[in-house]
C-alpha cells in the first residue's frame, strides 16, 4: 500500500485590494491633527486659485504648458523647465485650460510638499514633525509661491524629498532611499537651474559629514577620543574626503593606514550626487577652453542648425564627464549605480526631448540650461543688493527665523548632525542665494523650507529637553495660556498707540509684562519647562502677524504690490478688462474672430498671450518701430510710452473704427524699492551694480548703525512686517490702488460704442453734447471724444465780442465755435488739406482780431492760418518752416513754432515766435511788420516765449517760458522784470512788461 | 502732453496763467504778486491750458487732460 501525499492545506491568499481594506489605522491625536492640517493645507491651496492676476512669468509657463498638449512645446533655456510644463500640460489635458487650473499642479506639489515631513519624523520627533508640516502649511512665502505657477514651488519640493531620502537612506541603507534621493534631484535639476546652488551645499555637507564619519572610524579604532584630535581630522579629511569616497576601492593602503574600515552611507550618498551632477556640469568645460582661446567665445551654443563639428565638441566634452561619473560609480557598485543612473538619465532625457520629440533637447538640457544660467549671474536682472533676503525672510518667515535663531544654542552647540545638516542648508543657501545675480522674492521659497524645518525641530528639541520629567497633559493648559499671553502681548505692543520714546517705552513695557506672566506660568513645572514655554509663547506671538502676512499676500491683494513677494506683477486690471474684450467679442457677434492689436513694446505681450490665447486674430505688434497700423481691431491695448502717438494717429483718422478715450490701466507692477535708496551710503542708491555699499564695508554698518533711531528705520521695519503696507498717496484711485508701487502702465483703447459699465453696444447720439455741470455745479462743455462739440486734446480758447467761444484742438486740428453758454455751433479742420497725411500740423494757439477774424497759430505746422467768425478760411496763410541752421537768422516769415496770438490797437497780430525767442508784428492780411526781441535774459529778450496776451492799456503780457528758470519742473511765482527783479530760484517763467511796453510806444 | 503756460490778462488788470504740470490757475497782479489760485475740493483741474474771461466776469478754462471747457468763479 502506498502511502498517498495528502495535499497541504491551501493558504488563503487575499486579493492586494483586501489586504489594503484590511490596513488598521489606530485613530490618535497625532493622525487627526494631520488630518486636519492637510485638510487645512488643501484649503489654503485650492481655494480660489483663479482670482489673482496671472504674473508676466505665470503667463508664459501657463501658455507654454497648454502649447505643449498642442505638440508646441519645446524646451528652451530661458524658460527653465522642462518638468513642470509636463506637470502643468497633464492638468490641462484633463481638466482644461483656465486661470483656477494653470496653478492646480503648483497646488498639487505644494500639498506634496507640506506631506514630505512625514518622511523625517524619526529626526523631527512627533510633535516636530506636526509643527514641521504646520510651519509649512502656513509660511507666508511657501503658501504664496504654491499658489503660483513658477518653478519654485516644483524645486522645493524636490529639494525637500531629497533632503528625506538622504536622511532614510543614511539610516537605513536601503538602495530605494537612494533611489528616490537620486529622482529628487533629476526632478529638481528638471525645473530650475538654481538647484546647483542647493546641490553644492549638500554636497559641501556630506564631504564634511564623510570626513566626520571616517575620523570617527579612525579614532574608535585607535581608541582615541579627544575632541582635538576628532576637530583635526575632519578638518584635514575634509578637502580630499570626496576624493577618498570616489577612489575607495583603490586606496587599501591609505585605508588601513587611517583605519577607515567601511565606506560610510554619506559616502553613498556622495557618490551618488556627485556622479549625477557632474555630466550636467559639462558645460563649465567652455569657459576655460574660450578663456584660452581653445574655442571662439561664445561659439559652444546648443542649437538645432549648429555644425557638425560644433555638436562632436559638445558630444566629446560630455563623453569626458559622463565616463568619469561613469567610473566613480561602476567601481563604487555597479549594479545599483546603473539601476540609479539609468533611471535618472531616462527620466531626465524624456523630459528634456519632449517625450522624445526634439532631440535638441538632449544638447539645450544639461549644456544649455547651466550655460543660460551662468550667463545671467552677470546680468544681475532686478540688480537687487545683497541684503535682499535679510529683508524679505524677516519680513515672512519671522515665525521660524525667531525659533531657529533662538533655538540655535540646541541646534548647532547641543544639537545633532541632522540639525546640523538643517542649519547648513539654511545657510548655505541663503549664501549662494545672496552671492547670485539674480535675486527674486520667489527664491525666497527655498530658504522659508529648511527653515521652517528646522523651527520644527527646535520645537521638538524644546518640549524633549522637559517632557521626560513632567506630564504633558497637565501641562497643556499652561502652555496654551502662555501662547495666548505672547500673542495678546505682541498684539497690543504692535498696535499701541503714539510715537515717540514714552510708546516705546510702553511697547517694552508690555512685551517684558506679557514674557513675565509666561516665565511664571511655566514656574510649577520646574526650570526645565521654561525652553518649552519661551517657544510656545513665541510661536503664538507670532502666529497672528504670520496669519496675517500669508492671508494678505496669498488672498486679500495677491496682485497689488504692496508685499515684497509681488514682483513683476500683472495687475488686476488684466483680467478685468479681459471681461470686457471677452463681452465685446460676444456683442459684435466676431467671437474669438474679434481682431485685437496688442502692442508688444517692452514683452507687452506678457501676459495677453495666455489671456488672449483662444483668439485667432490677434495682432502683436511693437507700435513704437513705426506708425499705427490700420486694421479693424476692436481693441487695442497699448503701452504708456505708445499712447500719445496712438491718440496723435487717431486723431487724424478720417475713416475706420471709432474709439473712446483709451482706459488707462497699470499693466505690470512692483513693490516699493524703497530699500535701496534707503541703504545709500552716500554713493546712490544701494544695488548689486552700484552704492558701494557691499556687507564687508565699514561706511555700510556705519549708515546702518547711525540710523536706529526710534523714528528711523527700526520703526518703518517694525511697522512694514506688522502692516506689509508702505502706505503713500494714491494719485488716481481708479488707476493705481498701490499707492507707493513701482509699474509700467498701458492704455485699452475700445469702440466709442462700447459702454464699458453695462458691458454692451449702445447707440450714442451723433448730436453734439449739451452743456452741462460738474459735480460742483460748474458750467462745462465738450468732452473727449471725436463728435462735434468734444476733444482729443483741447488747448486753447478765445472769446468774440458776442461771448461766442472758439476752441482749438492741437491732435484733431479741429476749430470749433461754440456758443457764450457752450452749446455747439459749428466746426473747421484747420488744415489746407486734411486728408493728406503728409501734411505737418499742430495748433496751439488762437486769437481774435478787431474784426472777428479768427486766427490760427498753427505751433508744428509753422503758419498762421486765419478763418471768418463762421469758420471758413479766409485763404490767408502765411509762414514757413525755420532754417534748420541755427546760424542763419530767421526770416520775416520763418516761424519756429508760432505758438500764441494777440492783438494790437491797430489790428496787427503779434505771434510768439517760441523757438526763435521772438515776437512777429503781421498785419491781418499776413503783411510782416517787425520783429521783436531776440535770445537772452535781458530786457526785451526771451528765452521760448508761449503765451501772449494784450491788456486793456496797451501792453503785452509774454510767458517766457525759461527765462529766469532754474528748474522745469518747480514752478513758483512769476516775477515782473519791469520792477527790476529777477525770478528766484524754482521760478519756471516770467512776464515781461518792459519789453512789451516799448515795443507798444513804438506801435503808435 | 505739453507743459506750456497759457496767460490772459483780466479786466481788472491783474494776469491769469495757466502751470498744465501743477493742474493749476494762478491769479497775479501786475507785480507778479499772487493774489489767488482756481482751486477745486474735488473734481481738480486736469492739465488746463488756454483760458478766457466771459463777458460777466467768470473764467473758463481749458482742460487738456480731459478733453472739456469749464467755467470757475475768478478768485
Amino acid at each position: 500500500m502506498t502511502a498517498r501525499s495528502i495535499p497541504a492545506p491551501r493558504v488563503a491568499r487575499s486579493a492586494p485590494l483586501e489586504r489594503l481594506l484590511s490596513i488598521r489605522i489606530a485613530l490618535t491625536w497625532e493622525l487627526a491633527i494631520y488630518v486636519a492640517l492637510f485638510a487645512i493645507a488643501f484649503g489654503l491651496r485650492f481655494w480660489d486659485l483663479g482670482a489673482r492676476a496671472l504674473h508676466h512669468d505665470e503667463s508664459i509657463h501657463a501658455q507654454w504648458s497648454w502649447g505643449l498638449i498642442q505638440g508646441n512645446y519645446r524646451h528652451d533655456p530661458v524658460f527653465h523647465g522642462p518638468l513642470y510644463y509636463h506637470a502643468q500640460g497633464l492638468v490641462f489635458l484633463v481638466f482644461g485650460a483656465s486661470d483656477y487650473t494653470a496653478r492646480v499642479s503648483p497646488a498639487i506639489f505644494g500639498m506634496a510638499l507640506v506631506a514630505l515631513p512625514l518622511l523625517m519624523r524619526r529626526w523631527l520627533g512627533p510633535v516636530g514633525t506636526i509643527a514641521a508640516v504646520a510651519f509649512l502649511t502656513f509660511s507666508p512665502t511657501v503658501l504664496y509661491y504654491s499658489r503660483f505657477i513658477r518653478e519654485d514651488v516644483y524645486m522645493a519640493f524636490f529639494i525637500l524629498a531629497m533632503a528625506a531620502a538622504m536622511w532614510r537612506y543614511m539610516a537605513s541603507g536601503r538602495d530605494r532611499w537612494l533611489l528616490m534621493f537620486a529622482l529628487a534631484f533629476t526632478g529638481s535639476m528638471a525645473t530650475k537651474e538654481a538647484t546647483y546652488l542647493v546641490v553644492a551645499v549638500f554636497l559641501v555637507y556630506l564631504d564634511v559629514l564623510v570626513a566626520t564619519e571616517l575620523t570617527e572610524q579612525s579614532m574608535k579604532a585607535n581608541g582615541q577620543a579627544e575632541r582635538s584630535r576628532r576637530i583635526a581630522g575632519i578638518v584635514f579629511t575634509a578637502p580630499f574626503a570626496w576624493a577618498v569616497v570616489a577612489l575607495w576601492p583603490f586606496l587599501g593602503g591609505v585605508r588601513r593606514s587611517f583605519s577607515w574600515s567601511a565606506l560610510p552611507r554619506s559616502g553613498d550618498v556622495l557618490i551618488i550626487l556627485g556622479t549625477l551632477t557632474l555630466p550636467l556640469l559639462t558645460a563649465l568645460t567652455a569657459i576655460p577652453l574660450e578663456h584660452f582661446s581653445v574655442v571662439d567665445k561664445g561659439r559652444l551654443v546648443c542649437r538645432a542648425d549648429m555644425p557638425a563639428r560644433d555638436s562632436m565638441a559638445i558630444g566629446g566634452l560630455f563623453a569626458i564627464t559622463i565616463s568619469g561619473a561613469a567610473f566613480v560609480g561602476l567601481q563604487w557598485r555597479p549594479r545599483t549605480w546603473a539601476l540609479i543612473a539609468g533611471a535618472c538619465a531616462f527620466v531626465y532625457l524624456t523630459l528634456f526631448t519632449s517625450l522624445w520629440t526634439n532631440a535638441n533637447g538632449i544638447c539645450s538640457g544639461p549644456w544649455g540650461g547651466l550655460n543660460y544660467w551662468w550667463s545671467q549671474h552677470d546680468v544681475v536682472r532686478g540688480d537687487q543688493p545683497w541684503f535682499y533676503y535679510y529683508l524679505l525672510m524677516p519680513a515672512y518667515e519671522f515665525l521660524p527665523l525667531v525659533l531657529c535663531i533662538g533655538g540655535a544654542w540646541w541646534s548647532l552647540w547641543r544639537g545633532n548632525a541632522f540639525s546640523r545638516f538643517l542649519w547648513v542648508w539654511l545657510g548655505g543657501t541663503w549664501l549662494a542665494l545672496s552671492w547670485a545675480g539674480e535675486k527674486m522674492p520667489w527664491l525666497n521659497m527655498h530658504l522659508a523650507v529648511p527653515a521652517c524645518i528646522l523651527a520644527a525641530w527646535t520645537v521638538q528639541r524644546a518640549l524633549t529637553a522637559w517632557q521626560p520629567r513632567e506630564d504633558l497633559r497637565r501641562a497643556i493648559l499652561p502652555l496654551a495660556s502662555a501662547a495666548v499671553v505672547g500673542a495678546g502681548g505682541l498684539v497690543l505692543a504692535a498696535y499701541l498707540p503714539g510715537s515717540g520714546a514714552l510708546p516705546a517705552l510702553a511697547r517694552v513695557g508690555v512685551v517684558v509684562f506679557a514674557a513675565a506672566v509666561a516665565w511664571w506660568t511655566s514656574q510649577p513645572f520646574g526650570r526645565r519647562a521654561l525652553g518649552t514655554f519661551a517657544v510656545v509663547a513665541a510661536v503664538g506671538a507670532l502666529s497672528f502677524f504670520s496669519l496675517k502676512a500669508m492671508i494678505g499676500a496669498s488672498f486679500e491683494r495677491g496682485d497689488v504690490p504692496k508685499d515684497m513677494l509681488i514682483y513683476t506683477q500683472s495687475a488686476p486690471d488684466i483680467p478685468r478688462l479681459m471681461t470686457q474684450i471677452d463681452a465685446l467679442a460676444e456683442a459684435t457677434g466676431l467671437g474669438y474672430d474679434m481682431p485685437i492689436l496688442v502692442d508688444s513694446m517692452d514683452s507687452f505681450a506678457w501676459p495677453w498671450a495666455w489671456y488672449l490665447r483662444d483668439y485667432r486674430r490677434v495682432g502683436y505688434i511693437d507700435l513704437s518701430q513705426g506708425p499705427l497700423p490700420t486694421g479693424d481691431y476692436r481693441v487695442m491695448l497699448v503701452n504708456q510710452a505708445n499712447i500719445p502717438k496712438t491718440d496723435a494717429a487717431l486723431a487724424e483718422r478720417t475713416s475706420g473704427i471709432e474709439y473712446a478715450k483709451g482706459i488707462p490701466y497699470p499693466h505690470r507692477w512692483w513693490f516699493d524699492e524703497v530699500y535701496k535708496s534707503a541703504m545709500d551710503t552716500g554713493h546712490g542708491s544701494c544695488t548689486a551694480k552700484a552704492g558701494d555699499c557691499g556687507p564687508f564695508k565699514p561706511g555700510t554698518w556705519s549708515h546702518v548703525f547711525s540710523h536706529m533711531g526710534l523714528s528711523e528705520w527700526p520703526a518703518t521695519w517694525l511697522r512694514y512686517i506688522r502692516d506689509h503696507d508702505l502706505g503713500g498717496t494714491i494719485p488716481h484711485e481708479s488707476v493705481r490702488p498701490c499707492g507707493s508701487c513701482g509699474s509700467v502702465n498701458a492704455a485699452a483703447y475700445f469702440p466709442v460704442d462700447w459702454d464699458t459699465k453695462t458691458k454692451s453696444l449702445v447707440l450714442r447720439d451723433i448730436a453734439a453734447p449739451k452743456p452741462t455741470v460738474d459735480a460742483s455745479g460748474r458750467p462745462m462743455f465738450g468732452g473727449f471724444g471725436r463728435l462735434p462739440g468734444q476733444f482729443t486734446a483741447p488747448v486753447d480758447i478765445e472769446r468774440d465780442a458776442q461771448g461766442n467761444l472758439y476752441v482749438i484742438d492741437s491732435t484733431s486740428k479741429r476749430l470749433q465755435k461754440f456758443d457764450a453758454n457752450g452749446n455747439f455751433l459749428a466746426t473747421v479742420d484747420i488744415r489746407v488739406s486734411p486728408g493728406d497725411t503728409n501734411e505737418g500740423s499742430q495748433p496751439w494757439g488762437l486769437g481774435i482780431a478787431p474784426d472777428g477774424t479768427v486766427v490760427v497759430a498753427d505751433t508744428f505746422g509753422w503758419r498762421i492760418r486765419t478763418f471768418t467768425p463762421d469758420l471758413v478760411p479766409t485763404g490767408v496763410t502765411f509762414g514757413k518752416a525755420p532754417n534748420p541752421d541755427p546760424a542763419v537768422k530767421p526770416g520775416e516769415f520763418d516761424l519756429y513754432g508760432p505758438r500764441d496770438v494777440a492783438f494790437d490797437r491797430q489790428g496787427n497780430m503779434w505771434v510768439t515766435d517760441g523757438g526763435h525767442d521772438r515776437i512777429v508784428v503781421y498785419t491781418l492780411k499776413g503783411e510782416f511788420v517787425r520783429a521783436i526781441g531776440g535770445t537772452g535774459s535781458g530786457p526785451g529778450q526771451f528765452d521760448e516765449p508761449v503765451g501772449i496776451a494784450a491788456a486793456p492799456n496797451g501792453s503785452f503780457y509774454v510767458a517766457d517760458m525759461f527765462n529766469g528758470a532754474s528748474s522745469s519742473s518747480a514752478r513758483t511765482a512769476p516775477t515782473s522784470r519791469s520792477s527790476g527783479s529777477k525770478a528766484g530760484p524754482g521760478a519756471a517763467w516770467t512776464t515781461s512788461r518792459t519789453c512789451a511796453s516799448s515795443a507798444t510806444d513804438a506801435s503808435r | 502732453m505739453d507743459d506750456k503756460p497759457y496767460l490772459r490778462v483780466l479786466r481788472d488788470g491783474r494776469i491769469a496763467v495757466s502751470l498744465p504740470s501743477l493742474n493749476t490757475v494762478r491769479i497775479y497782479d501786475a507785480s507778479g504778486a499772487v493774489k489767488g489760485t482756481v482751486t477745486t475740493e474735488q473734481d481738480p483741474l486736469s492739465r488746463p491750458y488756454g483760458m478766457v474771461e466771459t463777458l460777466d466776469g467768470k473764467l473758463w478754462i481749458v482742460e487738456g487732460g480731459i478733453g472739456r471747457v469749464r467755467q470757475f468763479p475768478i478768485p
